[in-house]
């Protein structure tokens, strides 16, 4: 993310892990191939994910990683597909976000 | 021949000074360029300040966010050194990171240097592996020297490899680490720069990094030919301004 001279602008999220202007050589890579599909996610569809795995399954997901889990709303499968999440981080340092946003 | 090339055969331990431009103000850029050439600094280093400065210390990337509030960028820059070479005959320098340049059109880029009359470039993000592969053509056709740096930690294959490509001088980084984060050398620098010293290299080296005082332009052009100040110039120029830039300079060269 930068402005048309090309220097970074500040981007934001309301995840830690994502408020960062980069994007890695392999994801650009992975979409410029046409090998992986990017969607975009809002804050409340990430959280709404995150706090409805806590409460299905006791696990405790990352902001970070709810944003995937957040796609099962649009994106609709085929049964015998086989679906892999990446849990990529967990929830508890997330914890007091989560509160402050539902106002638990 | 490059003012570079011609001012490192001068037979002195040269100065050069680095300063972000746009700062303290949007329009001082040429008013302290003029001021350092009559002040007696051998070569300048004009900083195209950017907003994700990796090799800079806090000094300077406070300058660098400064100068970009002030509205400082690659066009304004070159719009206010178009007539640079009128009053100004030191070698020139541009010294910024590689996006806005990426951004600008690298050739693009370089034929505006060439037009103004920049001599060089330093460009801390650019790898030489990929200016050798991509760039190195297009900057010699404009007749820009691009100048590369070493660390301590950088393998002897690789300053060699540096040195074969260089025209003009190799930036010795004194330490690892960020610009004006130093107080003074002690044996560790001194034996790294015994050390390159050693090696007789084509390019001649210029220490930055870590250079603020008289004793330290000493120490380090003990072993090199020059040496470069930006930090404890930057602080100069936000506690006292233009006006006072000669006494600065001869307080380093005296």
């Amino acid at each position: 993310m930068q402005t048309k001279d090309g220097q970074i602008t500040e981007p934001y999220s309301i995840s830690a892990g994502l408020d960062y202007p980069g994007v890695g050589p392999m994801h650009a890579h992975l979409y410029k191939t046409g090998r992986a599909e990017f969607i975009s996610i809002t804050d409340d569809e990430a959280m709404h994910a995150g706090l409805e795995l806590s409460q299905l399954e006791g696990i405790i997901p990352a902001i970070e990683t709810s944003h995937s889990l957040a796609i099962f709303k649009d994106k609709k499968f085929k049964e015998e597909d086989i679906i892999v999440i990446n849990l990529s981080g967990r929830g508890d340092k997330d914890l007091q976000n989560y509160i402050d946003y539902f106002k638990l | 021949m490059n003012r570079i090339n011609q001012k490192l055969q001068e037979n002195k331990k040269l100065l050069s000074l680095y300063f972000s431009a746009g700062y303290p103000s949007l329009n001082a850029t040429v008013d302290i360029i003029e001021n350092l050439e009559k002040s007696g600094v051998d070569m300048i280093e004009i900083g195209l300040p950017f907003s994700d400065p990796l090799a800079d210390g806090p000094t300077i990337q406070a300058s660098s966010t400064t100068a970009l509030k002030n509205g400082m960028t690659t066009e304004v820059l070159f719009k206010q050194l178009k007539d640079i070479r009128k009053t100004v005959s030191i070698p020139l320098i541009i010294m910024g990171y590689f996006n806005p340049i990426l951004q600008y059109g690298v050739e693009a880029f370089c034929n505006t240097c060439q037009d103004i009359g920049i001599d060089g470039l330093i460009i801390p993000d650019l790898p030489v592996d990929v200016y050798n592969d991509q760039y190195k053509a297009t900057f010699e056709k404009y007749g820009l020297i691009n100048v590369f740096l070493i660390t301590p930690q950088t393998s002897i294959e690789r300053i060699h490899f540096i040195d074969s490509i260089s025209k003009g001088f190799i930036y010795m980084v004194s330490s690892a680490s960020v610009t004006g984060s130093s107080s003074g050398f002690g044996d560790e620098q001194t034996a790294y720069f015994k050390r390159i010293e050693a090696m007789k290299l084509n390019n001649p080296q210029i220490v930055g990094f870590g250079i603020s005082d008289n004793k330290t332009f000493t120490q380090a052009t003990k072993y090199a030919k020059g040496a470069i100040i930006g930090s404890a110039f930057i602080k100069h120029l936000k506690n006292d301004g233009i006006t006072k830039i000669s006494q600065f300079v001869s307080s380093i060269l005296r």
